[in-house]
């Protein structure tokens, strides 16, 4: 006589749901439910917030503010089918006051061809790591909506209308600011042979 | 095509570094300690309670805000400003007001403004007291406009700080970039350009311009951010140098202080920055500023002074803002003295690696080119343009008509940087398909 399987353990539940079960343990501060968010998401979130920022020291801490700022503010959810792109959006805009921030606080600052430093840098992948402190300066230059809009585009991959849906804007928008954002790529990319190298077409 | 190439190089790179970072689990153990049940309790609490619910999730998000951005925090959070409402920074804070196209005005701590009106070209601000840094992009259209009392500053793409006491009707305008023009109390039109400091007393229908000395070329908005509030004194008098309309003598200054709490300081709103001794050489400001063709323009007449007394650092950017602007003569010379001056240096191996740009640019000279290139992997075989370098060689032999060494150099590129940028045109040079 088959016997009746005993029901998986409520936090089990939370982490294999489509979504519905994580929303509603949330509401409720389910104290399982801000881990299975982080699980679900963090590796996402912190991929967005690299993609947009570069790899960098404030990571951390952004990362969790995102986290903090769903918690507080997951009542605004009200499909769980969006609770991936509304939480991409929360790493979008911090990421934004992040590139808002430190750019009130940058000094006069020149990109030649390199930065080197004076040291001989330790034997690794020299190569790899240039092209992507290049590109890091050159998206530096870029306006922020700009800068946002070609990270997510052409590093992390989305398609145009999940960008212009991290970003909430439209995608005529969308697309004004990667044109533009292409143009002043392009434009500043001869000042830096490592990025201008993969910008130039195959031979 | 080649966008998607690039992104999905950096992506892969990036990939690899997440991969290997322990920040997740850092940043979930933190969630876990104690952040995320502070953040829900407080929201728990607001929902439990129909009669303190709104309020009780005003003062928890008023916290939350407190608690998250946790760290010492210079400004206030930005604002992007509607038309019509008053913005008021606090006492202590800097307000930063952004605004669509990249402009922003961050008013000093005290300060107050309104945006009267926006449209695609611009906005018009009236800033009711206080001091604010004004940074307006710069497009072909761009029309903005800053009142201050009965004075109009109109703005096409510029940073400038300046300054408006409502009580002694005194504007102060300091130019960090670019120029402005003034109208107003009968001022009629008054330009100012970049490193000028100027001080308006409007009096009874008639500007009165005081002489102030130039001030610095740096200017940002941390300069407000670090300044304190000026302190509660008394104005001095001004001195009027240059009346616009002398049809009214200035009389001095006897009336009680302001009923604001700030007076216009003595101090130039824009200050350098105080760690620094000297300003640097005006054409290294403008080349900070993407401003080649002014950098150089600055510094033509004094190439061969840099080249023998500037640092390997100002030097490549010399030798860059030259070739930017068209000067490869003069790129060369700087590079050259950088490699006599700084030899063996990680610098040097840079300046090698730019002359063999130069020489490649255009075609010029493939064979020199491909003995800079050659050099560059000599002294810095690890350096950080290594596999360009070596990509840029192969093109370069191949272009001189050294194919046997293209081809050598090209199985050197293909062991070593399989998946590079080049390895179609490493392939071809061998043969492959």
């Amino acid at each position: 006589m088959p016997t009746a399987l005993a029901a998986p353990p409520r936090s089990e539940r939370v982490r294999k749901d489509d979504g519905t079960a994580l929303l509603d343990a949330l509401r409720v501060n389910d104290s399982d439910a801000a881990a299975a968010l982080f699980d679900r998401y963090g590796e996402h979130v912190e991929r967005v917030l690299a993609r947009v920022l570069g790899v960098d020291s404030e990571l951390q801490d952004l990362l969790h503010e995102v986290f903090i700022r769903a918690l507080v503010g997951i009542a605004d959810v009200r499909d769980p089918a969006l609770l991936k792109s509304w939480i991409t959006s929360i790493a979008v805009f911090t990421a934004r006051e992040c590139i808002r921030r430190r750019s009130r606080r940058r000094w006069l600052k020149f990109l030649p061809w390199s930065e080197v430093p004076e040291q001989v840098a330790p034997p690794f992948d020299f190569a790899g790591s240039e092209v992507l402190r290049a590109t890091y300066a050159l998206l530096d230059r870029l306006p922020a909506d700009e800068r946002i809009a070609f990270t997510l585009r052409f590093i992390d991959g989305m398609e145009l209308t999940e960008t212009a849906s991290a970003c909430r804007v439209s995608l005529a928008t969308i697309k004004r600011r990667l044109s533009r954002a292409e143009a002043r790529l392009r434009a500043a990319a001869q000042e830096h042979p490592a990025v201008a190298e993969w910008l130039e077409e195959a031979r | 095509m080649t966008l998607e190439r690039l992104g999905r190089e950096i992506a892969k790179l990036q990939d690899e570094e997440l991969a290997n970072s322990r920040r997740r689990s850092l940043v979930r153990a933190r969630l876990m300690g104690g952040s995320a049940r502070e953040a829900t309790r407080h929201v728990g609490r607001a929902r439990d309670s129909v009669h303190w619910s709104l309020a009780l999730a005003a003062v928890a998000i008023a916290a939350l805000v407190g608690f998250w951005v946790g760290r010492p925090s210079m400004t206030q959070t930005p604002t992007v400003p509607r038309a019509g409402a008053w913005q008021t920074a606090s006492e202590s804070a800097p307000l930063p007001l952004e605004f669509s196209d990249g402009s922003e005005i961050v008013l000093a701590p005290r300060a107050r403004a309104r945006v009267v009106e926006r449209d695609e070209n611009g906005a018009r601000v009236f800033l009711e007291r206080g001091r604010a840094h004004v940074a307006v992009v710069h497009r072909p259209s761009t029309r903005w406009g800053i009142e201050a009392g009965p004075f109009e500053v109109a703005v096409t793409g510029t940073q400038f700080d300046m300054q408006w006491e409502p009580g002694e009707e005194l504007l102060s305008v300091t130019m960090a970039e670019g120029k402005v023009e003034i109208t107003g109390c009968g001022l009629g039109v008054r330009r100012v350009t970049t490193g000028e400091s100027v001080r308006f007393a409007c009096r009874a229908g008639a500007a009165v311009e005081e002489h102030v000395s130039e001030s610095p070329v740096a200017s940002s908005p941390l300069a407000i951010a670090s300044q304190e509030p000026a302190p509660t004194t008394a104005p001095k008098a001004p001195t009027p140098s240059e009346p616009v309309h002398a049809s009214t003598s200035l009389q001095p200054m006897t009336s009680a202080p302001s009923a604001q709490p700030s007076a216009i300081s003595d101090a130039p709103i824009a200050t350098a920055i105080a760690s620094t001794p000297a300003s640097p050489p005006e054409w290294q400001a403008l080349a900070a500023a993407s401003r080649y063709g002014d950098a150089f323009a600055a510094v033509e007449s004094m190439l061969d002074r840099e080249c023998e007394s500037a640092d390997s650092a100002n030097l490549l950017t010399l030798a860059n803002v030259a070739r930017l602007t068209g000067h490869v003569e003069e790129a060369q010379r700087v590079l050259l003295a950088l490699r006599r001056r700084f030899s063996r240096s990680p610098r040097a191996a840079m300046a090698a690696f730019d002359l063999g740009m130069l020489s490649a640019d255009r075609g010029r000279d493939a064979a020199g080119a491909a003995r800079w290139f050659a050099t560059y992997l000599d002294e810095a075989p690890q350096g950080p343009l290594a596999r360009e370098a070596l990509g840029r060689l192969m093109e370069t032999e191949s272009q001189a008509g050294h194919a046997a060494r293209a081809r050598d150099t090209a199985r050197q590129y293909l062991d070593r940087y399989p998946t590079g940028p080049r390895t179609d045109l490493a392939k071809s040079l061998l043969g492959h398909e």
